[in-house]
Formats: C-alpha cells, sequence, structure tokens
C-alpha cells in the first residue's frame, strides 16, 4: 500500500516535472518568437472603419484588431468580458451594471464610463446609421454611475442584451477622439484594440502595429499587421501558396484539397455560415407551405455540397442551427430528408400536380451563389418545378432582396449571436428586410420571439426556442441548403490565429491579438 | 495653327462633358442602391438607416441638382468623394492611374520593340521564312484573347515552373525586383495583340514605301540597301507605325479590365469595374472622365503629329 | 470577284476552318454525347475518360457536349450584333458623308464620343443596366460597333459622291435616295464587308469576354468565354478544363482573322500587303 502510494508520490513529481519543463519550453520558444510582422490577405476592402457598421467579414477582421467592446466572444465563442470587468443583471433583466477595468485607447485616454455611455447614445442616435440599431433600441437610458461603473437600463428584459453587447459594431469608441474627428470616421480609427491604425492606402492596404498599453499583458504578440486586399479568389489563393502573404480569410473551396496538401500551408475550417432559399411568401405557389415544403424534400443537398462548394461543408435537412445553441434538438437536424416522391405528393397536395414556373434570383458575381442557383435549378426540375435563374450583379439582387422583388432567392448568411435571439433577424415578420423570407409574418412566431427575450431562465427560454424552431420546419418560410465550410489558410508558422465556431467564424479576428510567428 | 489647337480643345471638352452627362444619367436609373449597399450587404439594415443614409448621401436631392453640383465641382477639378468614405475621388484615382500607365507604357515598349523589329524583317524578306513567321505570329497575337495568354503564361511560368509569381502588385520601393517581375506576365499578355498589329502596320508600310519609284532610283543610284532602307524607307513609314502605337495607347487607357483582373493589377479599369459593382457614383463618374480624357488626348495629339509630319493629309 | 477569292489559298484554308464550327452551330444540340446541362455531383473535374471523352466540369457535366453547345450563343451575338451595327453604321455614316454640312458634323462628333469609352467599359456598364443575356448582348454590342462601320462608310461615301458621274445623274433629276441606292452603295460594298469581318471578330472577343467576367449569355447555358472563366479557377484541379474552350475559341478567332485577311487582299487591292 505504502509502496504504491510511493509510487505515485513519483509518478506525480515526475509528471510535474515534465508539465513544468514542457511550459518553460513553451514560453521560452513564445519568448523568442515574440514580434514580427504578418501579411493578412483580405477577401475585399473594408469601405469604412466607422465602428458601428457591420460591413462583412474583412471590415470585421480589421475592426477586432483595432478595438475591443464591454465584452466579446472569445476562441471558444463564450462571452468574455473585455473592456468590462464583470457585470451584473436585476433579475427580470431590465437593467444591466457594467464594471469597467482599466483599459487604454490607443491616445492615451483612459476607458471611462462616460465613452461606454457615448458608444451607445452615438448607435442609437437620430442621424445613426449603425446596423444594429433596432437590435439595441431596448436601451431606455445609460446611467453613469462612476467613471468605471455604468448602467443600462432597458425598457423591456432582454436576456440576449449582453450579446449585443459583445458583436464587433458594439466595440467601445472615445467619446473625445470621436468628437474631434467627426468629419473622418470613415478612415481614421482609434479604439482599445490590441493594435493601433498606422495607414489606410484607399485601394492598396491597411497597416497597424502593436498597442504597447493594450490592457492585456504580454499581448499582442506581433508587431504589426499589414492587411492587403485580394478580391480575386484565385489571386488570393496564389499569393498564399507564393508564400507572399501569411493568412488569408475565405479560402475558395475547390482549393481546400490542393492546398492541404502542401506542406508549407495549413487550414482552419469550420462549419459556420449557412445557405437557404428564402421565398417571397407573398406571391403564388410560395404563399403556401406546403409548396416551400415540397422544395425542402426535392433538393438533394449533396448535389450542391459537390458542386458549389466542392464538398466542402455538410448538407441541412431541417434548421441551421448547432448542437449547444438554444432551441437545438436532434429532430431538427434531419426535420426532412431527400424524397423527390415525397415532394412531388406535396406538390399535387397543394394544386401543382404538374409542377410549375418560377424565377430564382442569385447574383452572377459570386460563384458560390451562382453555382447554387444552378444546382437547386437542376435539382428542382427533378420534382417538375421549371426554374429560370435571374443572375445580376450583387448590387442589383441586393436591391431586389430589400425591395422583395424576387420569388425566389438563394442567400449565404449566418445568425449574429450565439443566444437564440439571432432567429429573430430571421423570423420576425414586418417590412421586408434582407434576411427575412419577403412578406412572412406569423403570429406564434413573432409571440414566440418576444418570449425568448423577456424569459430569463435557460431552460424556459430552451423550450421556447425549441417550440419555435418546430413552428418553423411546419411553415417552412426557409429552405436551408448547407453549412458551408469557412477556412482561414496560414502558413505554417503562423500560430494563434484561430476560425471561431459556428455563427462566430466572422468573428475570428478576435484572436490576432494571440497569433504569433514560429521560428 | 494656336487656333487649331484652341478649336481641338474646345471640342474635347464638349466631348467630355457630353461623355459626363451620359454616364451620370445612366447610373442614376441603374439598379442597385448606394445606400443599402454602404450600410453593408453581409447583414442588412433597417430601412429607417437607408433613408438615413440616403440623406447623408446626397441621394434625396432632385436629380438636376446632384448634377448641377457635380458639373459644378468638375469644372474646378473636383470630382467630389467616394459615397462609402470620405475619400476623396481624386486619392483613389492618384493610386490606380499610376498602374495602369505603367502596365501601358510596359505593354506599349514591348509591342513597339518586338512588332516594329518583327515588321521590319518581314518586310525585307518578303516572302521567306523570318516573313511567314512573323506574319503567323501576328495572327496568332490577334486571335488568341488576353485572357487566354495570360491564362497560358500563368500556367507554364507560375504553375509548371514557378518562374514568376501568378499575379499581385508589389510596390516598386519595398521590393524593386518583385515590382518587375510582377510586371511581367500582363504586360507580356496585354503586349501580344500590340505587336501583331504594330508588326502588321510595319511591314505593310514598309512594303508600300519600298515599293515606291524613288527607292528604285535610290537603289540605281548605288546607295546600299542598308541606308536606304534606314534613312529613306524607314523614315517614310515610321508615320503610319507611330499612329497606330498612339492609337493603341489610347485604346489601353480602360482598355486593360481583363488583364488587370487577372493579375490583381489595381489599376483603373480595376476602380472602375469595382466602384461600378458597388455603385460609388462619384468614382465612376471621375474614372470614365479620366479614361475619356486620356482617349482623346492622345487620339487628338496624334491627329496633330500625324498633320505635322504629314502634310498631304492637312 | 468570287472567282478571285477561290484562288485565294488563305481564304479557301480559312473557310475550311471555319465551316465545321458554323455547321456545329447550327446543329450543336443535335449531336451532343451528353445533355450540357446534366449535372453528375459524383464525378466533377474528371480529367478525360472513355465515358467523357475531354473530362467534366464542376457540376460533373460533360465538356464536349458544352463545347459544341456553347459557340451558339457566340456565333449568334457575334451575327446579330454585326448586323446592328453594318445596318446603323452604313445608314449614320452614308448620310454624314452624303448631306456634309451640319449633320455630317454633328454625327461624327456623336461617334468620336461613343469611340471615347472603352468598350468593354461601356458593355460593363451597360449590361449592369439592361441586364445580360444573349439578346442584350447582341443589341449592346451592336451599338457599341456602329460608329466604326460608320467612319469607314463616311470616308468611302466621301471618295464615290466626289466621282463625276454621282454628279451627273443628280443633275439629271434623280432623287437622293436613288442614287445613294444606286450610285453609292454598290461601291462602297467592298470596305464594308472588309470591317464586317474585322467587326465579327471583334464581337466575338468582347462577347467571351464579358462571358468570361461572368456577364455574358445566362447560365447554365454554356458560352466559350464563360467556360474559359468559370475554368480558370480550376486550373490546378483540372488545367485541361480551361485548354479545351480556349483552344477552340482561339482556332476560330484565327480562322476569321485569316478570313479578313484574304477578304481585304481580295475586295481592297489598295491595302494588298
Amino acid at each position: 500500500m505504502l509502496r504504491n502510494k510511493n509510487i505515485f508520490l513519483i509518478l506525480f513529481i515526475g509528471a510535474l516535472l515534465i508539465t513544468a519543463s514542457a511550459c518553460s519550453n513553451e514560453s521560452t520558444s513564445q519568448d523568442s518568437t515574440d514580434g514580427g510582422d504578418i501579411t493578412f490577405g483580405l477577401a475585399e476592402e473594408p469601405d469604412t472603419l466607422e465602428a458601428y457598421m457591420q460591413n462583412g467579414t474583412h471590415g470585421r477582421t480589421v475592426k477586432l484588431a483595432l478595438a475591443r467592446g464591454l465584452y466579446n466572444y472569445n476562441e471558444a465563442g463564450e462571452l468574455e468580458a473585455e473592456l468590462a470587468e464583470d457585470y451584473e443583471v436585476n433579475e427580470d433583466a431590465t437593467s444591466y451594471t457594467f464594471h469597467l477595468r482599466e483599459a487604454f485607447f490607443h491616445n492615451g485616454d483612459p476607458v471611462t464610463a462616460e465613452d461606454v455611455k457615448y458608444t451607445f447614445e452615438r448607435i442609437l442616435a437620430e442621424d445613426s446609421t449603425a446596423t444594429f440599431k433596432s437590435e439595441l433600441s431596448m436601451i431606455d437610458e445609460i446611467v453613469v454611475e462612476d467613471d468605471s461603473t455604468v448602467t443600462f437600463h432597458l425598457n423591456e428584459p432582454s436576456a440576449p442584451f449582453l450579446h449585443y453587447t459583445a458583436i464587433p459594431e458594439s466595440v467601445i469608441v472615445s467619446e473625445s477622439w470621436t468628437e474631434e474627428n467627426s468629419d473622418q470616421l470613415d478612415t481614421d480609427f482609434m479604439g482599445a484594440g490590441p493594435f493601433k491604425l498606422v495607414e489606410w492606402q484607399q485601394g492598396s492596404h491597411i497597416i497597424v502595429e502593436k498597442f504597447e498599453d493594450y490592457y492585456k499583458e504580454n499581448k499582442p504578440q506581433l508587431d504589426g499587421i499589414t492587411f492587403e486586399f485580394y478580391t480575386e479568389e484565385n489571386t488570393r489563393v496564389n499569393a498564399l501558396r507564393s508564400g507572399e502573404v501569411d493568412i488569408i480569410e475565405t479560402v475558395p473551396w475547390k482549393d481546400v484539397e490542393s492546398l492541404e496538401q502542401l506542406d508549407t500551408v495549413k487550414l482552419d475550417s469550420k462549419n459556420g455560415p449557412f445557405m437557404k432559399l428564402q421565398f417571397n411568401t407573398s406571391v403564388e405557389p410560395f404563399d403556401d407551405p406546403d409548396v416551400r415544403k415540397a422544395i425542402a424534400y426535392g433538393i438533394d443537398r449533396d448535389a450542391i455540397l459537390n458542386t458549389a462548394f466542392s464538398g466542402r461543408g455538410t448538407p441541412i435537412y431541417g434548421m441551421a442551427i448547432l448542437d449547444g445553441y438554444l432551441g437545438y434538438d436532434d429532430r431538427f437536424t434531419d426535420y426532412y430528408e431527400y424524397d423527390p416522391d415525397k415532394a412531388k405528393e406535396l406538390l399535387a397536395e397543394a394544386g401543382y400536380p404538374d409542377g410549375f414556373s418560377a424565377t430564382l434570383l442569385s447574383t452572377s458575381q459570386y460563384g458560390m451563389h451562382e453555382q447554387t442557383a444552378i444546382a437547386v435549378q437542376a435539382e428542382l426540375e427533378k420534382i417538375g418545378i421549371d426554374i429560370t435563374l435571374e443572375l445580376p450583379d450583387w448590387a442589383t439582387r441586393i436591391s431586389k432582396n430589400t425591395e422583395g422583388d424576387y420569388e425566389m432567392l438563394v442567400a449565404g448568411t449566418s445568425g449574429d449571436i450565439t443566444d437564440g435571439d439571432w432567429m429573430a433577424n430571421f423570423y420576425q415578420g414586418g417590412e421586408v428586410r434582407l434576411n427575412n423570407s419577403a412578406y412572412f409574418d406569423d403570429e406564434e412566431i413573432n409571440q414566440l420571439l418576444a418570449e425568448g427575450r423577456e424569459t430569463t431562465d435557460e431552460d424556459e427560454r430552451q423550450e421556447i426556442y425549441e417550440q419555435l424552431i418546430e413552428r418553423a420546419m411546419e411553415e417552412s418560410p426557409f429552405v436551408y441548403l448547407n453549412w458551408r465550410e469557412q477556412s482561414y489558410g496560414m502558413q505554417r508558422n503562423i500560430k494563434g490565429f484561430t476560425n471561431l465556431e459556428g455563427f462566430l467564424s466572422f468573428q475570428s479576428g478576435i484572436t490576432l491579438e494571440n497569433t504569433y510567428i514560429e521560428e | 495653327m494656336l487656333k487649331f489647337i484652341l478649336k481641338q480643345i474646345f471640342v474635347a471638352i464638349i466631348q467630355i462633358l457630353i461623355v459626363a452627362t451620359i454616364v451620370f444619367s445612366l447610373l442614376r436609373f441603374m439598379p442597385g442602391d448606394p445606400a443599402v449597399l454602404a450600410l453593408g450587404t453581409e447583414r442588412g439594415s433597417d430601412p429607417e438607416a437607408v433613408q438615413q443614409m440616403r440623406e447623408q448621401l446626397g441621394l434625396n436631392e432632385p436629380f438636376l441638382t446632384q448634377f448641377a453640383d457635380w458639373i459644378a465641382g468638375v469644372f474646378q477639378l473636383d470630382f467630389g468623394q467616394s459615397l462609402f468614405n470620405n475619400v476623396q475621388v481624386w486619392d483613389y484615382l492618384a493610386s490606380s492611374i499610376p498602374k495602369t500607365l505603367e502596365l501601358a507604357i510596359a505593354a506599349i515598349i514591348i509591342g513597339s520593340v518586338v512588332g516594329v523589329t518583327l515588321g521590319i524583317l518581314a518586310s525585307i524578306n518578303r516572302g521567306g521564312m523570318i516573313d511567314k513567321l512573323a506574319t503567323s505570329i501576328a495572327a496568332i497575337g490577334l486571335s488568341f484573347p488576353v485572357y487566354i495568354t495570360g491564362t497560358a503564361f500563368v500556367l507554364i511560368l507560375s504553375i509548371q515552373f514557378n518562374l514568376l509569381p501568378s499575379s499581385g502588385y508589389v510596390d516598386f520601393f519595398d521590393d524593386p525586383i518583385g515590382h518587375l517581375k510582377s510586371l511581367i506576365m500582363p504586360s507580356f499578355a496585354i503586349s501580344l495583340p500590340l505587336i501583331a498589329s504594330i508588326t502588321r502596320m510595319t511591314r505593310s508600310s514598309m512594303l508600300e514605301v519600298l515599293d515606291r519609284d524613288f527607292v528604285r532610283t535610290l537603289r540605281a543610284k548605288g546607295l546600299s540597301e542598308k541606308i536606304i532602307l534606314i534613312r529613306h524607307v524607314l523614315r517614310n513609314a515610321v508615320i503610319s507605325v507611330v499612329t497606330v502605337i498612339g492609337l493603341e495607347m489610347a485604346n489601353l487607357i480602360g482598355g486593360t479590365v481583363l488583364i488587370e483582373y487577372m493579375f490583381n493589377w489595381s489599376g483603373l479599369s480595376t476602380l472602375l469595374v469595382d466602384s461600378i459593382n458597388s455603385r460609388d457614383y462619384p468614382i465612376i463618374q471621375g474614372a470614365v472622365i479620366i479614361i475619356a480624357s486620356f482617349y482623346i488626348l492622345i487620339n487628338r495629339t496624334v491627329e496633330i503629329i500625324y498633320g505635322l509630319m504629314d502634310p498631304r493629309t492637312r | 470577284m468570287f472567282k478571285k477569292l477561290l484562288q485565294n489559298k488563305q481564304f479557301i484554308f480559312s473557310t475550311i476552318l471555319l465551316l465545321p464550327v458554323f455547321i456545329v452551330a447550327l446543329i450543336g444540340q443535335f449531336i451532343t454525347p451528353y445533355d450540357p446541362l446534366e449535372f453528375n455531383h459524383n464525378q466533377v473535374l474528371i480529367k478525360s475518360s472513355s465515358e467523357h471523352l475531354l473530362g467534366t466540369d464542376e457540376f460533373g457535366r460533360d465538356i464536349l457536349s458544352r463545347l459544341i453547345v456553347g459557340i451558339q450563343p457566340t456565333i449568334l451575338v457575334a451575327i446579330g450584333a454585326t448586323a446592328i451595327s453594318l445596318v446603323g453604321g452604313t445608314i449614320f455614316g452614308v448620310i454624314a458623308g452624303y448631306a456634309r454640312g451640319i449633320a455630317e458634323k454633328t454625327v461624327m462628333r456623336f461617334m468620336d464620343i461613343v469611340l471615347c469609352f472603352p468598350p468593354i467599359l461601356l458593355a460593363l456598364l451597360v449590361v449592369g443596366f439592361w441586364g445580360s443575356g444573349v439578346n442584350n448582348l447582341m443589341l449592346i454590342i451592336g451599338l457599341l460597333y456602329i460608329p466604326y462601320f460608320a467612319r469607314i462608310t463616311h470616308s468611302a461615301t466621301l471618295q464615290v459622291k466626289s466621282l463625276e458621274y454621282v454628279e451627273s445623274e443628280l443633275s439629271l433629276g434623280a432623287t437622293h435616295f436613288r442614287v445613294i441606292l444606286k450610285s453609292i452603295l454598290p461601291n462602297i460594298t467592298s470596305p464594308i464587308i472588309v470591317q464586317a469581318s474585322l467587326t465579327f471578330a471583334a464581337t466575338i472577343l468582347l462577347e467571351s469576354g464579358l462571358s468570361f467576367l461572368g456577364l455574358g449569355v445566362t447560365p447554365p447555358a454554356p458560352s466559350w468565354g464563360q467556360m474559359i472563366g468559370d475554368a480558370s479557377g480550376y486550373i490546378h484541379n483540372n488545367p485541361f478544363y480551361v485548354i479545351w474552350p480556349s483552344l477552340c475559341l482561339g482556332v476560330t478567332m484565327l480562322a476569321i482573322n485569316l478570313l479578313g485577311d484574304s477578304l481585304r487582299d481580295v475586295l481592297d487591292p489598295k491595302l494588298k500587303r
């Protein structure tokens, strides 16, 4: 017995020593690799650096290098306190109080409660064009308690409020700096993030450099990042192949396999965004849920995956929701199946035994949209639906989308937050939006969305969102097609940069503070 | 002569104004709303924000007011600023014009040197092997679109032998050698059709001059063939060759869309195509005016030079 | 004229090259080994096999079948656009050259304006405005090439009009319309034919360029330019995919250019090389 204990003790000490040495090894290797500059290949040039506008993955990546919010989603996809140290919420979720930590803006000013108040009041201001203005409109009043304490009073209970403070569009800006530079907020930025802006040369590059007074010790590890713009996807991939850039975003699916075979390059791929069909539910025959369901049954999702996405992704035969998200249940992942006979049956029941003709709006500007449309057209032909493709450029497609000027539409998108309230943007009735099915307005769903926001108990909320998804599947205002793999490609010696799971892939820029170059 | 030039300038200004008007009106009737696009297209915004944005961008103003404001700016050479950020259109133009000019000039130099040489060799070799070879090269150069020859270059030089970067612009001051390397493939791809047309023009005008009586007289006088060729024939043939080179140059400014797109060379055409995609009206308008001005300027210059060199055309 | 053409080796050679192209354009859809639109998502980007001679594309569609069908829209657009620009340009050019004065100035200056847009950029703008598709492309490209015809016919008309017999006809009381129809037009056919062959080649280049950028023929119907554009993304996966349509397009263009040259040699001896 005693001997055994001794053995365990020896083993334990040995293990400790090994771990310790491993740790110290790691830390020394990190020390030796501190610093250096990398080049990041963006898929597009950001239109603006205006903090409160959601201007795409590329814009968010730059934003998250430059700024931090009260909270942000971390590498594991959880909410993590950033400029706030922690928060308190009252029982009915109508008042949130944040305690700020000691942190500094790039110009040396401390981040204060006044800045937080200013940031959100600016989003809500009448002349603001903030993307998430209506999502944050539950804020009634912002009260500065002291320099480092600020309370948000809401005009209705909101369980998802914290999530909306964590999106990249809610990053904290400096009141004094923003007021002084109000005429150049599109091209200049100053925040409290790990890097500060050096220059943005339009049409060429954006350069950021390490912010020495960043509130996290020993971060960021890099001295600087140059963001280059590679709009043409083959060019972007070739730049990675040749080593011209260290990281690229949005690796085209067709290149994933050949890149994986290279010794110099690695990929980080996650199932993030999804593809779906939207319907104008005010026009025949798409006003009939049975027709929409028939389409859900009538498309072999592998046909889309294998062609438009070179097989990189996962089919969705139900709801676009990942395990761990509110409302997730096994039964929703295979609510439908590929069954053309059933599809025809449903069409016959709906009064279209011989099918019908319709137009499908997509765009010729982006390969995945065009190819998805072509694949959907071929699949629907098999159940008797004759599709005419409409493939204008992106700008025209967006206009038609937001004006509800379409019958069917191919869309590729993702949720904004990991809370169940992400569904509001998709299912809430009301005016035609980019992401809802035009004119879809279901009383029961609207009701459930409101309940979901007001309820604070997690189990109850799970219940509510399950009900909501059940209803959504029955009504089928969207036909989800597939998850598409979102990949970052990088040189093998780049460490620490991580593609976030699920909806958060677009916010992977948060991990630029951990990124380093291994010798 | 001064009167003639002034008149030319006046006509050119009128032409540019008409071009500007056409583009301006065309854009306002084009589907696609810059206010919606400015708010980002990955997420979408609520209609209130779109309305707000439209007001900020001045898109709510009546058509004629917008046009008058813009034209007034153009007369002061102020093209306004991008709809998406407050960057001056001039800043965008200033960073893209040199890139396009560089590409065009490199292509013109390659095209002229190779084309004129081939053309001369072909003409003095009339009917021989070199002539046939030159004519075939010219025919192929004219037949294969730039994006095919560009792709062929990439396939062979980048993918197969890994000699040159497949695309991308490298700043000269960062890496001069890298810059020249990145210039090779796009400029050669563009120069192929130029080589073709310059070879043909050189050859045919050389032949035309060679057939003239005075050459026979010179030959009879016993002058060496070399001197006849360089002193007399080339000199006479050069006018039409210069004209062709000039016209090709005019076509290249703004005519390099496909190559710029293939090689990620962010010049004037790329700027124009990108801003058409994002409906950034002021940039589109500015870029079109610049392209049209270049075109008209070069054409008029060629005409004037042609007039000076060849008294018959006056 | 025809006799002369038939004696021209280059003419014979290019015609032999072009004949199958036109035949395929005419009857293409009846001779494809597979349905050019049929998907097979389990057989994508195959290089070459006994089943698919030239391999398959990213949708598993048979490349040979798509090549066969893909010539049709290109030829259709080229013929239509050439016809539009020929008719439009000739009308403008002849009127300008015949009437002179203010009409001439207006027409020719307007043509100059159209000319100072690079064709592909103007086409981009107009396609954004009108949308793409065969009919629109035909119209857009046709309109773009009107000035080239107008310039040629304008100067040709000037030459013919200055000939003495035209003047004498007018003094004999012939109407302007009759003079244009009977005396001017027949005398300017040569430059028109030569210009038509040049325009035909240029419109094919422009159509395929627009299709290459994804602004041409509406998918899933194929066209060569569009196939090259799609395929250029798969260079690493299957280089032959881009090689086949490129070769087809290049050889067809070569044949058309050779044909144009031989026409010019025969019809316009002044430019004889």
